[in-house]
């Protein structure tokens, strides 16, 4: 299973989904909590070996950045727009990757608009939202 | 799935192409303004649907939109009155063109996403700089002497011709200042409607350069093909790019119906 999988993609785009509409209904913190388990729900049904596969996915969240980029702005350019964001300076933990998102929203914007650097912005956040659920504890 | 794009881009290249090629056949008077209303919806289509107002990207395809309804405009009025103003309305459209492709290059490298340019890069920028300086000493001493290249052209024409050659040389410089900036990032899907609008604009630019088709078989024939082709190209430029944004949002639309595969959710 790689983080293009159909299941693993499923899920960040339904945590994006759930992050992104509390975030526009302003929804209280106890709604936001109460739809996200709800949906991490759906994530425990996952066979084992799918869980270690997301885990190990999950492992390097350069990699996990890279594999956005790449198909975007071709490894060059995504590899220095991963150092401008951070990376050139120490390698990018997980809780560091809410901020390179918004750096990389910054860079990509003049480039390829708000849609599609939102949608960057947005699978990051659900990188690190997966991590915490399934490696961090 | 970039291959699925690429096919469905091949695809409205050939039949962008295709509508100009049988509008030359079919129509008396006109013949590119079914081609050029396609192209110019394609774009419109590319302004308000690609981008957010307030997007930088947005402001170059708002030129290539006007420019391609002036081409409409001075199309059909060519086609109704004869040159004159149709003539001139196309001039300000070719102008367009290369405000578009300056504007590009400064809306993308402000973002300091992309390198400056690489040494062979500057000097490709230097030598076209060179070249447009000729062009313009050339057109400078063709308005005062005629023109050693076309001696039946005087007057008004001769205004235009000089006009034309003028933004051919701001093209050719926009042209390499572009391509070197998008060069880091030409295997990225984000580069392929840039790309394909400044390969547009080279053959619009290779189109005005009648001496070279002097000589072939067909020469008309040879000119409104490239003419047709550059047109069909920018029409898939501005595809590609609704491409782009289409391919991400089917692949969320995707995912989501796999996630409601996988079980009931909230």
């Amino acid at each position: 299973m790689t983080m293009t999988d159909r299941k693993l993609d499923a899920l960040l785009a339904a945590v994006a989904d759930v992050e992104e509409r509390a975030r526009v209904d302003a929804r209280s913190p106890e709604q936001h909590a109460g739809a996200r388990a709800r949906l991490l729900a759906v994530v425990s049904t996952l066979a084992d070996a799918d869980r270690r596969a997301m885990q190990s996915a999950l492992a390097q969240p350069e990699a996990f950045i890279l594999e956005r980029l790449n198909p975007l702005l071709g490894p060059a350019v995504a590899r220095r727009a991963l150092d401008l964001s951070g990376a050139r300076e120490r390698p990018i933990a997980w809780p560091d990757v809410e901020a390179v998102g918004a750096s990389l929203f910054t860079h990509l914007r003049p480039l390829v608009g708000e849609d599609i650097a939102g949608h960057v912005r947005q699978q990051l956040a659900l990188g690190l939202v997966l991590w915490r659920e399934l490696c961090a504890t | 799935m970039r291959d699925v794009s690429r096919l469905r881009l091949l695809v409205a290249f050939v039949g962008l192409a295709a509508v100009g090629a049988v509008s030359r056949v079919v129509l008396d008077a006109g013949p590119m303004v079914p081609l050029l209303v396609l192209v110019a919806l394609v774009l419109t289509a590319t302004v308000t649907r690609a981008y957010k107002p307030g997007d930088p990207p947005r402001s170059a395809w708002l030129w290539l939109a006007g420019a391609t309804w002036l081409a409409v405009v001075g199309e059909t009025v060519s086609a109704a009155t004869g040159p004159g103003p149709g003539t001139w309305l196309m001039a300000l459209s070719n102008a367009m063109w290369c405000a578009s492709l300056i504007d590009a290059r400064r809306r993308i490298v402000a973002g300091a996403l992309v390198p400056p340019l690489s040494r062979p890069w500057r000097w490709a920028l230097l030598v076209a700089v060179l070249v447009g300086l000729a062009v313009a000493s050339q057109v400078a001493w063709a308005l005062r002497h005629g023109s050693p290249i076309y001696p039946h052209v005087t007057g008004a024409r001769l205004y235009h011709l000089g006009f034309v050659q003028l933004c051919d040389a701001v093209v050719l410089i926009a042209g390499v200042w572009l391509l070197g900036a998008l060069h880091p990032l030409w295997g990225g899907a984000a580069a392929r409607p840039f790309l394909l609008v400044t390969a547009a604009a080279g053959i619009f630019a290779l189109s005005d350069l009648t001496p070279l088709f002097v000589d072939l078989p067909l020469p008309r024939v040879w000119v409104r093909a490239l003419v047709i082709a550059g047109w069909s190209l920018l029409g898939v430029a501005g595809l590609a790019q609704l491409e782009l944004r289409r391919a991400m949002s089917a692949r969320t639309a995707d995912l989501r119906a796999s996630l409601r595969a996988l079980g009931p959710r909230a």
